[in-house]
Formats: C-alpha cells, structure tokens, sequence
C-alpha cells in the first residue's frame, strides 16, 4: 500500500495553480506573465498523479496535452503577430476546456468524498458555477449579445474561480489526505 | 430552394454541422454516456429547419464560396432559368421548388434530384406496406409469449404492445408508427431483455425518430456523408437503448445481454422504413458490445456539462461563422483567386447597418472592387454606382462621418457619407478661400436590408470647402451643400438672421492597434468591418449669421418662418417694397441676394459657446472669418447597440452672437425638439 498525501496535495495545488494562471492575464506588451501553457503543463502532471486514484482521470491526457500545444500556438501567433481566426477552433477549445474543468474537479471531489475529505466539500458547488458562467460568458462573447451578459458572467467566473483556487489549497494541505493510498 | 446550387448549398451547410458533431463525439467518445452521444444530434434537428446562410454565416465558408465560384463558372455559359449566375445562391426555405420550365443541364439536374426524393420517399412506403401486409397475415403470438412481453412491460414500467410472431425471423423488431407491434421469431425462445430493448424503443417513440432521419435521408440522397451521418445517428439510437437496458439491469444480467448481442453479429436484421430492430449489423454490434464494457454510471453532475457543451455548439451551428475578412490583393481578372475572392466578396452579409456603410464607404476610399461587391444589392450593376474620385482621409483622424441617417422604413435608411480629403482643394491659392489641402465630399446613400443590408449611391458627389479645427475647441463642418438633410431653423432677431442647421453625426471606430513585440501603434483601419456598429454619436450644428445693418447691395431681409436654407446666390423673388438696406418691417417677405459673405464674417466678432457646461470663447482670427459657417458641438452622446443614437443628456446651446462687440441674443437650441427659444441673458 503507497501512502500518496504529498503526491496527491501537490497535485491539487497544482490544479489551483493551473486555474489561477488560466484565469488571469497580465500582460507587459504582449508578454502574459501568468502564462497559460504553464498552467497547462501544471495541469497534466496533476492529472498524471489523480489518474493513479481516480482512473477517469486518465482521459484526460490527450486534452492536457492539446491545451499545452494550442496555448504554445497562439503565444508563438502573438509574438509574431499573427493571429489564425476560426470560430469553429475557438469553440472546440472551449469545449475541451470546459470538459477538462470539470472532470478534474469532479475527480478531487470523489477523492475527497472516498476519504470523507470534508474541505473538499465545495468543490462540486463551485464547479457547477464556474462551468455554467463560463459556458455563458463564452456563448455571449461569440455571439456578440448583450455586452453586460457577457461581462458580467466573466467577472464572476473570476471571482468564483479565485474562490475555488483558495478551496483548492485549503483542502491540499488538509490533514486527512494522509488517508490516500494507492 | 429552386436550383441545384441551392441544394448543393443547403447540403454542405448541414455536412459541415454534422462533421462537427461528429468530430465533437470522437473526442467525447468514452468521456460522455450514450445519452449525450445520441442526445448531441438534436442539434442537426435544428439545423435541417434552417436555410444555409440565413443569418449570414457559415460554418465552413470556404466550402460556400467555392461552391458560388463553381455556379457562376457552370451558370455563366448555360442558360439557366432557375438559376441567375450573377446572384449570391440564398435559400429562403429548405423545401425544393420549380419555377419554371427546365432549359440547362442544371435545371435538368435539378429535376432529376427531385425525382429522386420521390423516387425513394416512394419506395419507402411500398415497404412499409409490403411489411405490414406480411406482419397482419403472420400468426397470433402463443398466449405464452404475449404474456411474457406484458410482464417484461409490468416489471419495467414500460408500455405494453401487440405482439406478432414470423417464421424464420432472425431477430426481434418493432414496427409501425402509429400502432406499433412488436414481431418476433415463432421458430425460436426470445430473451426477457431483448423484449425490454424493444419496448424501450417504444417508451421513447424512436419510430418517429427513425421516421425523420429517413425523411432527411432521403432529401439528401446525392450526399454519401449525409448517409453515413444517418447511419450514425440510428446507431447511436440502438446504442442509447443498450444503455437504458443496462441502466435497468444488473451484475451477471448486462453480461448476459452483451451475450445476446454477441450471438447477434451474423444475423440479417431487418431496416425497413419504419422499424427499429435491436439487431443492426456486425460491425456496430461489435461497438455496441464495446461500449457496454465500458458501461458505467456517470456521476449526475455530467448531464450539466453535456448541457452546455450542447448550448456552446448551439450558436456556431445556428449562425456560423461570417465571412468578414477581406483580401487586400489584387488579382488578374479572371484568374482562380480573382474568382475566389468575387466570391468570398458577394457571399459577405453585412448584419448591421453601420457595418454595411462602412464597407462602402471603404470601397470609395480604397477604390477595391471586393469591397463594391460585399455592399452591392442585386439590383444594381457595379457600372451604375457613380464611383467618386478617390479621397485621403490620411490628414484627419476619422475615415468618413455618416450624417443624417434616417429610418424610412422598416428596410430602408438614407444617410449622407461625409470625406474630408486632405489633398483635395476647390479654391485657387489666389483665391481669399484657399487653404491648403482641404475639402469635403458628400455621397447620399441608400442602405437597404436584402441579404443582411446593401448599400448604394443615390446622387452625384458633392464638393465643397471644409473648415477644420480653430482655437481651442475641435469643429467639424458637416453641412451637407447640395443635399440638403437635418433640420434647419431660422430665427429672426433684431440684427438679423440666424439660420441653424442641426445634423446628426455618427461614427464607428476605425483606429487600428497594430501590436508589435514591445510597442504598440495606432492607424486607421481600411479594411471593412461588415458587423461593426456605430460607437459615437454627436449633434453639429452650422450656425449662419446675417445681419440686417450694413448689408450688401440687393440684400433683402427675409421672413425666418418662409425659408428653408439660405443660399449666396440665390435669386430674388420677394414682393417686397423695402429695399435694399432697409431694416426690417413687420409685413415685409424675406429672402437672399447676392450676398457678400465675406462682409457677413466680418460682422461676426466672436462666438461664445457652451460645450458640457464650460463656457469657452473664441476669438475668430482673419483666417477664420472668411468661413461663411461654423459648425459646434453641443451635445455629446452615447450610441447603443439597438438605437444608433441614444441621448444621455440633453444640453441646450448657448450662442452669444456677439456683433461689433456687444452681446445682442441669447439663442438656446432644444436638441430634442429643434425648438429655438430666445431669452436675454
């Protein structure tokens, strides 16, 4: 039996740290010093370590990587100044994204739940949240529909993300993760 | 649709739907249950309702414009009666419908694509009827296996169905959509859960589902991806009702029923119109079997994100992607790309009204054919359109100004588009008026909804002088000489006539952020933006002062009420008595004649106005004197996406028409009713 606690927290703080780098931008000319593929490459390691307790989250490897290359792409269309505009991409990325958000989460929830990880609690809340706000702020920006729909569904996919960020440290340096084995 | 195209547009528009789908499954494939993989075709549903392009995008466009290149390549040497090679192909509805007589070979096509929908539509009732003949004269089942189908029924809650038995039937199926039966082998025993499988078809009329794929199907007969997306779709049915089974059953049972469908993979299986039959060929039973094995539960929290990757595809499918990008190039005439980028150009549907003058208004300014074709109605040749002579905008920091846009009615606006060139000068150096390198054009237009919304000219050009900036304020005359629009009023005062033309103003952004590594520059954006709006809006007003005193030789005073624009050179035609240089009489009949403007400036010392609630004077140099108008910004306003222009505050004008340095009137301006009020101040 292989006790995973420090495997596993490092892993969900990873996840906080993939959605915080994700979610913000900040940018010094068109250098985004919260880089995106970081975030991703983050992401996949985290999601090598859940996938050993929770086997669905192997699935999402091929996505993990898909994000990594798409946000390698579009940081090497900006610096060259480039931009390649399909609406088609734009919406496939999305749905991979919000397919990968959620999974994860869910993951860290049943995790939390097998264990009786009760910080973890939250989780399915927030996630339920941030994937319906997410799903809005997109289809309005595409859609060019109510300015003040759109705007005001990414500001609180931010603000509810920056939440879930925090509840995800939290509950990675819980104590009852040293329950998690393998 | 009435020509071959419009199905060959109608079909790639639901190709490109369902490839998407399809490719959305693949990812999802052992990611989502059953339930969304069959769930997720809803969306073709709403698609098949929808004519392609209607609201003016595409999923693919490229597909769409090649389609339009390879019509006007075939179109312009036959001569088609259902088909004008020259018009963008725009379904206005999905159903096929002729016209006329068929002349073409594309007209032919069209006919013989026709016939093939009946053709098939009528093949699926005779074996619909050749199958319900066989069934009605087959035996009634044994009390023993009707009493089976309705405990299997009782036990699961499900509807109950007749049930009919067929000898040397290899598998179950059901049948019939508006009485449905169930048939099943005589000659062998049938499992409880094939039974449930079928009555599960039934709880979810999959009958009717099958039904309007059929119908697609057969609308789309020509299409081989159209057949195999179908295909799919009944597979994901069957698949879905493999999960509804396993979903009911448990532990050694679901091992079973993937034995069943094992036993199944060398069976013939009935695919008459109007059954459904859990048996369906061995290479998607296969499938089916492997699904089953990856059968599991999945949490209740995924039906959300099933959910919204639906509503994420919804607007893509629906409205697609716009072509809204331009070519810059220049092709040889009748060359490939020369073609591809006529194409690209007619198929552009600008959505908003702001979009479409901008598109035209950048044609004038770049003299690019494309741009003239993206705004052209169908009913004007591109020779009809009076192209004026081309314009730098380059000293200025807007593109174009639309004034005086109107609403006629629900599909129809009139504007003026406003230039001023920078290069353009009417005067002479010699002449007083001469200033370097400015004027401006005016272009009436029309702005018509057909096909998103068109644009064209109405009138010549017209040139005139400009006046720019002064002092510490920004003015901008947008007087519109020789189409005459806005609203005028002339008011009368003690010293004389001020005629003020109200114009309002809109503007779309046209700066351009062009970001390098570090740096960041702003230009003027000369490529069209067919869905932009408008993003500024401003009321200007002309302001136009004669005085009584001192007037020129043959200066008759003139009635404010009677006269609509005062001109410099307008004739005489008043009845009146007075004279010239006489002041002003209560009866006397007003109107201009050759009036000296440049006396007239002369008398205008200063002008005070507000703007917001600042007041700010002006000191008219010499060189501004020689103005005959001066146009000032009153009210700032806010545009919204529904109105064009929406006031936020309504701010009077203050004009101090100050005369040989007194302050004679206060004029106040109401922006909302053009009401002139005089008051003393």
């Amino acid at each position: 039996m292989k006790y995973m606690a420090t495997e596993y927290s490092k892993a969900v703080k990873n996840i906080a740290w993939y959605i915080i780098l994700v979610s913000y931008h900040f940018n010094i000319g068109i250098i985004d010093v919260l880089p995106d593929w970081l975030g991703y490459i983050l992401l996949y390691n985290a999601v090598k370590t859940i996938g050993k307790i929770q086997p669905s989250a192997n699935l999402l490897k091929t996505f993990s990587a898909v994000l990594i290359a798409d946000s390698l792409f579009q940081m090497i269309c900006k610096i060259f100044d480039f931009s390649i505009q399909s609406y088609v991409y734009g919406v496939i990325m999305a749905i991979i994204h919000i397919y990968l958000d959620f999974q994860i989460l869910t993951d860290i929830w049943h995790t939390a739940q097998k264990y009786r990880i009760y910080s973890g609690n939250k989780i399915p809340m927030l996630r339920n949240i941030t994937t319906f706000t997410y799903t809005v702020s997109f289809v309005f920006l595409y859609s060019d529909w109510n300015v003040y729909v759109t705007y005001g569904a990414a500001v609180i996919n931010i603000i509810m993300k920056t939440y879930l960020a925090f509840i995800l440290f939290i509950h990675a340096d819980d104590e009852k993760l040293k329950n998690i084995t393998l | 649709m009435t020509n071959i195209w419009g199905f060959l547009s109608q079909t790639l528009f639901l190709s490109s739907i369902t490839a998407i789908i399809l490719f959305i499954k693949f990812l999802m494939r052992d990611k989502l249950p059953a339930r969304w993989q069959y769930g997720v075709w809803n969306i073709a549903i709403v698609c098949v309702f929808v004519p392609a392009g209607r609201y003016g995008g595409y999923i693919f466009p490229r597909l769409h414009i090649l389609a339009d290149m390879l019509k006007t390549f075939v179109e312009s040497r036959l001569n088609s009666v259902f088909t004008d090679f020259d018009k963008v192909q725009f379904n206005t509805h999905i159903l096929p419908v002729i016209t006329g007589k068929p002349v073409s070979i594309t007209d032919f096509l069209f006919i013989a694509y026709i016939t093939g929908i009946a053709v098939i539509m009528f093949r699926y009732l005779f074996d619909y009827f050749r199958l319900k003949t066989a069934v009605s004269a087959s035996a009634e089942p044994s009390g023993e296996m009707q009493n089976l189908v309705d405990k299997v029924a009782e036990k699961y809650s499900l509807p109950a169905c007749k049930v009919r038995t067929v000898p040397q039937l290899s598998s179950a199926f059901v049948f019939g959509v508006v009485k449905p039966l169930m048939v099943l082998p005589q000659d062998k025993a049938v499992d409880e859960k094939v039974i449930l499988h079928e009555l599960l078809h039934l709880k979810y009329k999959d009958l009717w589902k099958n039904l309007f794929w059929a119908v697609i199907k057969a609308f789309h007969w020509i299409n081989p991806f159209m057949l195999y997306v179908c295909k799919s779709i009944s597979n994901d049915m069957e698949s879905l009702c493999d999960y509804r089974v396993m979903e009911l059953l448990e532990g050694e049972q679901r091992r079973e029923y993937g034995r069943i469908l094992l036993s199944m993979t060398n069976e013939k299986y009935p695919s008459s119109f109007g059954t459904t039959s859990i048996s369906n060929g061995r290479q998607f039973i296969s499938q089916r079997i492997q699904a089953i094995a990856r059968f599991k539960l999945y949490p209740k929290g995924m039906e959300m994100v099933s959910v919204c990757i639906v509503i994420m595809l919804l607007p893509l499918v629906i409205y697609g992607s716009s072509i809204n990008n331009f070519s810059e190039r220049f092709y040889k005439q009748g060359s490939f790309l020369y073609q591809y980028q006529q194409s690209r150009a007619k198929l552009t549907s600008c959505r908003t009204v702001a979009g479409a003058i901008d598109t035209y208004a950048k044609a004038i300014l770049t003299q690019k054919e494309p741009y003239y074709l993206a705004v052209k109605p169908d009913s004007v040749t591109l020779q009809q359109y009076y192209l004026p002579p081309v314009i730098d905008v380059s000293g200025g920091n807007q593109l174009y100004y639309v004034v005086d846009l109107q609403q006629t009615d629900n599909n129809t606006y009139i504007a003026n588009l406003l230039f001023i060139d920078y290069k353009t000068n009417l005067e002479s150096p010699d002449s007083e008026y001469y200033k370097d390198g400015e004027s401006k054009i005016t272009v009436p237009i029309k702005i018509i909804r057909e096909n998103g919304w068109k644009v064209y000219q109405t009138d010549d050009a017209v040139s005139n002088l400009a006046v720019g900036l002064v002092g510490e304020a920004y003015y901008t005359s947008v007087a519109v000489d020789g189409h005459t629009t806005g609203n005028n009023y002339i008011y009368s005062t003690a010293q004389g006539d001020v005629d003020i033309a109200v114009h309002k103003v809109l503007l779309t952004d046209n700066s351009y952020s062009s970001q390098n590594f570090m740096f960041q520059t702003v230009e003027l954006n000369y490529n069209p933006m067919p869905h932009t709006d408008f993003t500024d809006g401003y009321y200007a007003v002309d302001v136009e002062f004669i005085p009584y005193t001192q007037q020129p030789d043959g200066y008759v005073n003139i009635h404010a009420k009677t006269m609509k624009t005062l001109k410099a050179d307008s004739p005489v035609s008043s009845d009146n008595n007075s004279g010239a240089g006489s002041g002003r009489g209560p009866d006397r009949r007003h109107c201009y004649a050759n009036i000296n403007m440049q006396k007239v400036n002369q008398e205008i010392d200063q002008i005070v106005y507000t703007y917001g609630d600042k007041f700010t004077t002006l000191q008219k140099s010499a060189t501004e004197r020689r103005r005959n108008r001066a146009t000032l910004i009153f009210a700032r306003l806010n545009t919204t996406k529904d109105n064009f222009v929406s006031l936020k505050k309504t701010k009077g004008i203050h004009i101090f028409v100050n005369y040989n340095g007194s302050r004679i009137r206060d004029l106040k301006v109401n922006t909302k009713t053009g009401e002139l009020l005089e008051y003393n101040n």
